[in-house]
């Protein structure tokens, strides 16, 4: 799953975008195929696979 | 944050994280993050962050059956009723260049309000704590009630601990910082709240039961601690005047205690709240309003700005060439001269 501690510790901003496994075991590890830093990109793939986004944003340094 | 719609994107912009769960339309499932004044995640964690995941996958299943009707929990959170994007604020968009930070996008959106005349007090304090309302959520879920105080109103009003809250006035929540959200866009006159929790059944641990009350809301539930927020600077208030806690040595010298309020004033602008309250160089501000803790300069805005509110009468104690004073006056209209963030 793509939550590290090192991810709260950030400044910069833009978003990443992941689909997130739909239907599928509650390990999101193992069903997350990546992350997208392209939010329209991203939503059309989930439109076309059916999935919902995860969308997070995050400040780095 | 420059492309980003803060309409629909609404989220606490003092922070350094926060995500959200949406179908491909963009309508949003959940909100997930926030912070407080502890470290940036001490109001995360992964279980909780699994529990949202499974909730918003299974109101997406839903959302492909059904539409929400009737008495049902909403499946997507409301929709804003226009979009906004942070170059629609005329400030920002003379006066930044570049990469957009998200503390800056508050900053300029309170800038913008004070220079639109719209300027109101309780932009000051976004997001809301569940504490604020009285309840207390399980970390390691998320929006499950735990710490329940006997004889709280929210235990008056019904609730129980391990009960979960799926919705608060027109909210779905799938997480605490849905819970948050949900605070956040009530009035802050608003004394009560309707929740929708979920009950395990008390014969049945395996049923859960939809139950509807009411939690009621304190006077000041919406004013925080604001001190921790870097968008605070931007605050539309003048102090009038520069200070800093007193060291450890130097309270001893003076025979003040360690855990007491002692901010020295070593810089005077005579106007705003120094100038209402004949505040000079060299003062010790031992006391606000009657109450004294040990508290940084940015600490004591925050206290300032929770308890009172523009026209309110204001007590200091201070200690002038060694002696203690009163000092009264009123909290001056909000004013700044900033047109811009750092």
């Amino acid at each position: 799953m793509p939550v590290e501690a090192s991810w709260f510790r950030s400044l910069p901003v833009f978003f990443f975008v992941a689909l997130l496994g739909y239907g599928a075991s509650t390990n999101a590890q193992e069903t997350i195929p990546g992350w997208h830093p392209n939010l329209e990109e991203a939503r059309k793939q989930a439109e076309a696979t059916g999935k919902p986004l995860f969308i997070t944003f995050r400040c780095v340094r | 944050m420059n492309r980003v719609d803060i309409a629909r994107f609404e989220f606490d912009f003092d922070m350094t994280w926060s995500a959200f769960f949406t179908d491909s339309k963009l309508r949003i499932y959940s909100r997930y993050g926030g912070r407080d004044e502890h470290e940036p995640e001490s109001r995360m964690s992964k279980p909780s962050l699994l529990q949202t995941m499974r909730e918003v996958l299974a109101a997406h299943r839903e959302a492909k059956g059904i539409a929400a009707a009737g008495d049902a929990v909403p499946v997507w959170h409301p929709e804003p009723k226009a979009s906004l994007f942070p170059s629609d604020m005329p400030l920002l968009r003379k006066n930044h260049n570049g990469c957009l930070h998200c503390h800056q996008v508050r900053e300029y959106s309170v800038l913008q309000a004070f220079h639109d005349g719209r300027f109101r007090r309780e932009m000051l304090f976004p997001f809301p704590l569940p504490e604020s309302a009285g309840v207390d959520f399980d970390k390691a879920h998320g929006h499950r009630l735990h710490n329940l105080a006997s004889g709280s109103p929210a235990e008056s009003a019904g609730l129980r601990n391990g009960d979960v809250i799926v919705q608060a006035a027109d909210v779905p929540i799938r997480s605490e910082f849905d819970f948050r959200w949900a605070l956040h866009r009530l009035p802050t006159e608003t004394r009560s709240v309707p929740l929708r929790v979920q009950r395990v059944t008390e014969d049945k641990p395996t049923k859960t039961s939809l139950i509807n009350l009411d939690l009621p809301l304190s006077e000041q539930w919406r004013f925080g601690d604001t001190y921790w927020r870097k968008s605070t600077r931007s605050t539309p208030v003048d102090l009038g005047f520069r200070g800093a806690p007193l060291s450890k040595s130097q309270r001893r010298e003076l025979n003040l205690s360690q855990e007491m309020m002692a901010i020295q004033v070593f810089s005077i602008r005579p106007r705003g709240f120094s100038a209402a309250l004949g505040l000079q160089k060299g003062d010790i501000i031992i006391s606000l309003a009657g109450q004294s803790r040990d508290v940084t300069t940015e600490h004591f805005r925050s206290d300032l700005l929770r308890r009172f509110a523009p026209g309110d009468e204001v007590r200091l104690t201070i200690l002038r060439d060694g002696q203690s004073l009163e000092l009264t006056g009123r909290l001056p209209d909000w004013f700044t001269e900033e047109t811009s963030v750092p």
